[in-house]
């Protein structure tokens, strides 16, 4: 009797059946999604670290680095719990607007005799004969978007130096817990509303009203003002369909606002790369060459390198990290004019002297004859050069940085020593400078660094300072500099240097690019997630209006008989699609904004900067296309709605 | 005067097989003033009469004018804008707007025109029904008896040439029927109203002074009272 009730029920309303599918299909290809994207980050991180530093250490490197993978797996179920509640509710409102109408025909059949549980089981079959075929497709077309997914992210990532290239991957296992969290997402969605209405008594059933119900008295004043007794009306209609709405609620503003900052950070973030890295550094390199784990005195082809044709400057460089004792009285007279190193960097004294950061930059010996040359000193070998400044923190920001001296420059020699003060060794000092050499390197705001050659390096033998692990030459081109010649340089220059040592090049114009595509790459796949939370939302508000005709037949018949228009019922649709897709804006333009005037602020960007690069327009397009969505649903639910004879509804008098 | 006019009013359901015959040619005539109960047994045809008279449908055939008015030719809607100002209707179910006040739903004819309702009436029509205090709640939190003169009350708001009541009295207890009847004649008596009410109950008929009996869609008797 059940199998042919509900045969006939889903034969004569496919709409209804037609919706059910629509968001099981949905919420099956989001889990599938997520898992398959889960599953292949997973799978990119292990192989990442295994290709670094071999299989075995992968799992313990995870670990070290803060990557517990049993962190990484609470994180994910939590996402994935999150995910699936909210597809539940989603779904559950689909199961609610058909069941709802449907509450007349079970109030009969409790009224004869059906018990609870044999309604709850009759609509429970009925949503997994419903789903279990949209079930199975979603979790194919999640796989299939994740495919893209990955192949999207090699494209956007091609250019950065160190990446390895992301293979899909994919476990059986996988999709058995995609389509058992799918169809367990489903049921719980099915049983919610079915629970609820096998509790009802028979006379509830029979009499209920399907309508829209509020529990309290609320007033629409805003809309009722801008709209009239249309707007009051719309207001109360959407109040009091809160529940159902809440998904699209959530998710609209969640993705807008998501879509908002998302583009404003990084048109923020591009502007302050910009401005920090790529015009600083615009003169200071053409290609970059890291040796990886070799010391300077292990690299010998410095000669061979500087005499490649079209290279006019090349430096090989090594950094170390040393400390120095500073006595009160050798800190310059600004910084004591300026409060001293413990007002300007917060140094404390211990036993009369600061101990203060020295980095050493070794550098070959003749690019450190030149840089001699360069301050305008007696080229030498036998001393270091001292970068005397220190940030004044005071009276300047970090974007716009001004410094002062930070010791007096009549000292002789310089005391360096390992940062484990085991070891120290006083070199003599060849000058003090404010000019630092042309290298693509930033220095510490408070330290007093080093630049020493090679050779005075080689003869501390290591009691100066600890060695970092790489060296590098930076290269500057003699040549017009575009793509193409910096290709070609640093295509010679890799092959000439890689057959002695494991190295990683880059070269100006190409990082530029590859970083344009990775923040492009960034956008899209951040986008795509506002863009998924965006289409969750709006499959919301289409299931929801695509259910009016069984849901609000009777509320629009109800104001037929009161004399209202078809053109004052679309107005009511129209305020309601304006609210919908106008809460999200309402909430995000002023959130932005504080967001735009924080970080602006904590960024010291002039705000003029900001706004005129400012990504209005794909965020307006975003807005347009929630509103036009929307509209488009609330379009077909009120045409639908209105073409149905409402009339014959008033006829029936069954309006109880 | 005559404020309302059926000619030859037909109505049928459905084609071929399924054809239905609800109203066969309906002659009737209403003067201002008068308080007619149309009875008939379910299925003769009461209530889609009922619904054409309030331009909620249209006649297969036939005319019908209410105050001067030609209905069956006004298109949606005009129909509409007369069924607000012209006509009142009362339905078994009261069919008030769950969402809104007791309140904002009897004023809402007037609302729909952007129009200032008379607050004295509005007075008078509340404190006659007796649902003064009622105003600030909504319809769900009242009892039937109360929905019903909330909905008596909004079709009396725009003063309507013509009060349609459709079974009225069918969804009330006994006590909160002999009310809602002693409202509507009271409205009748004190306010002129002229009200068309359709039952099956002839009890409830003997309370308006005119009585028009409907079988299979056809005027069997037409009986004036007093």
């Amino acid at each position: 009797m059940w199998k042919d009730f509900s045969k006939s029920y889903l034969k004569n309303n496919r709409a209804s059946g037609m919706s059910i599918m629509a968001a099981a299909l949905a919420a099956s290809m989001f889990l599938s999604l997520l898992c398959s994207c889960a599953y292949n980050f997973w799978a990119y991180e292990t192989e990442r670290i295994a290709l670094r530093e071999g299989d075995w250490q992968s799992s313990v490197l995870l670990r070290e680095e803060g990557e517990d993978p049993s962190m990484l797996l609470t994180l994910y179920l939590f996402i994935l719990t999150i995910v699936a509640l909210s597809l539940i509710l989603i779904i559950r409102n689909s199961f609610e607007i058909s069941m709802n109408a449907r509450i007349h025909q079970f109030g009969i059949l409790s009224s004869v005799g059906a018990t609870p549980w044999q309604i709850r089981i009759c609509l429970l079959q009925e949503a997994a004969v419903l789903s279990s075929v949209p079930t199975i497709l979603g979790s194919l077309l999640g796989i299939l978007i994740s495919v893209f997914a990955v192949g999207a992210t090699n494209v956007f990532a091609a250019g950065v130096v160190g990446r390895h290239e992301a293979v899909f991957r994919y476990h059986p296992a996988i999709f058995i817990f995609t389509v058992l969290i799918s169809a367990l997402t489903v049921l719980v969605s099915a049983w919610i509303p079915a629970g609820k209405l096998s509790r009802m008594t028979p006379l509830e059933a029979i009499r209920n009203t399907g309508g829209l119900q509020l529990r309290k008295r609320k007033h629409s004043r805003m809309l009722s003002l801008l709209f009239g007794v249309e707007g009051e009306i719309a207001g109360n209609a959407l109040k009091a369909q809160r529940k159902s709405l809440r998904i699209s609620t959530i998710s609209l503003t969640l993705s807008f606002l998501g879509f908002s900052i998302m583009l404003m950070f990084t048109t923020l973030s591009s502007i302050s790369t910009r401005y920090t890295y790529f015009e600083r550094y615009q003169d200071a390199w053409d290609v970059m060459i890291t040796l990886k784990d070799t010391a300077i005195v292990d690299f010998h082809q410095t000669e061979e390198v500087q005499g490649i044709a079209g290279i006019r400057d090349a430096v090989v460089y090594q950094k170390a990290e040393a400390v120095t004792f500073l006595p009160e009285e050798l800190q310059s007279g600004e910084l004591v004019s300026l409060g001293g190193l413990g007002t300007v960097a917060g140094t404390q004294k211990t036993e009369g002297q600061f101990q203060v950061s020295a980095p050493i930059v070794i550098l070959d010996d003749t690019s450190f004859l030149n840089f001699c040359s360069q301050i305008g000193i007696t080229p030498e070998l036998h001393g270091t050069i001292i970068l005397n400044r220190i940030w004044d923190s005071v009276n300047s920001n970090f974007r716009y940085k001004e410094y002062v001296p930070f010791v007096r420059e009549d000292g002789k020699t310089a005391m360096l020593c390992r940062t484990d003060k085991n070891q120290g060794l006083e070199i003599p000092v060849l000058s003090y400078t404010q000019t630092e050499p042309v290298l693509r390197e930033e220095y510490e705001d408070y330290a007093l660094v080093h630049f020493i050659p090679l050779s005075v390096w080689e003869e501390a033998a290591g009691q100066i300072g600890e060695a970092k692990v790489d060296s590098y030459i930076r290269i500057l081109s003699d040549g017009s500099r575009d793509s193409g010649d910096l290709d070609s340089l640093e295509k010679q220059i890799v092959r000439l240097v890689s057959q002695e040592h494991r190295i990683e090049s880059e070269n100006r114009v190409q990082e530029r690019i590859s970083n344009d595509n990775l923040i492009y790459g960034m956008k899209m796949i951040l986008g795509g997630f506002c863009v998924l939370l965006a289409v969750i939302g709006i499959a919301n508000v289409f299931s929801n209006t695509l259910g009016f005709l069984r849901q609000r037949k009777r509320e629009f018949a109800r104001y037929m008989s009161i004399g209202m228009t078809a053109r004052e019922m679309r107005k009511m649709f129209c305020i309601e699609a304006f609210v919908i897709a106008g809460r999200p804006v309402l909430l995000t333009v002023p959130c932005t904004l504080l967001f735009i005037q924080f970080s602006v602020t904590a960024s010291y960007l002039e705000p003029m900067v900001f706004w005129r690069e400012a990504p209005l327009l794909p965020i307006l397009l975003f807005a347009a296309a929630i509103a036009g969505f929307v509209a488009l649903a609330y379009y077909i639910g009120g045409k639908r709605l209105l073409q149905c004879d409402l009339n014959e509804t008033l006829r029936n008098d069954a309006l109880n | 005067m005559e404020i309302l006019k059926c000619d030859g009013v037909e109505k049928v359901f459905g084609k071929g097989e399924n054809q239905v015959n609800a109203l066969c040619g309906i002659d009737l005539s209403v003067e201002k003033g008068e308080f007619v109960a149309v009875v008939g047994a379910s299925g003769s045809g009461k209530s889609t009469l009922l619904h054409i008279l309030g331009s909620v449908d249209r006649p297969t055939k036939g005319s019908v004018t209410v105050d001067g008015v030609c209905i069956d030719k006004l298109n949606a809607r005009e129909a509409a804008v007369f069924r607000r100002r012209k006509v009142g209707l009362v339905y078994q179910f009261y069919n008030l707007i769950p969402t809104l006040t007791v309140e904002k739903n009897i004023l809402m004819p007037m609302l729909l025109d952007k129009r200032k309702p008379d607050a004295a009436y509005f007075e008078t029509i509340v404190n006659t029904l007796g649902i003064a205090d009622k105003m600030e709640s909504l319809p769900g939190q009242l009892s039937g008896g109360q929905q019903q003169r909330a909905a008596i009350a909004r079709s009396l708001i725009y003063r309507p040439a013509i009060l349609l009541a459709d079974e009225p009295t069918g969804n009330l207890d006994r006590k909160n029927a002999r009310e809602i009847m002693d409202l509507l004649k009271l409205s009748h008596r004190n306010l002129k109203q002229t009200i068309v009410l359709i039952t099956h109950d002839e009890n409830i008929a003997l309370e308006a002074e005119r009585i028009v009996t409907i079988e299979d869609g056809r005027i069997v008797s037409d009986q004036k009272r007093r």
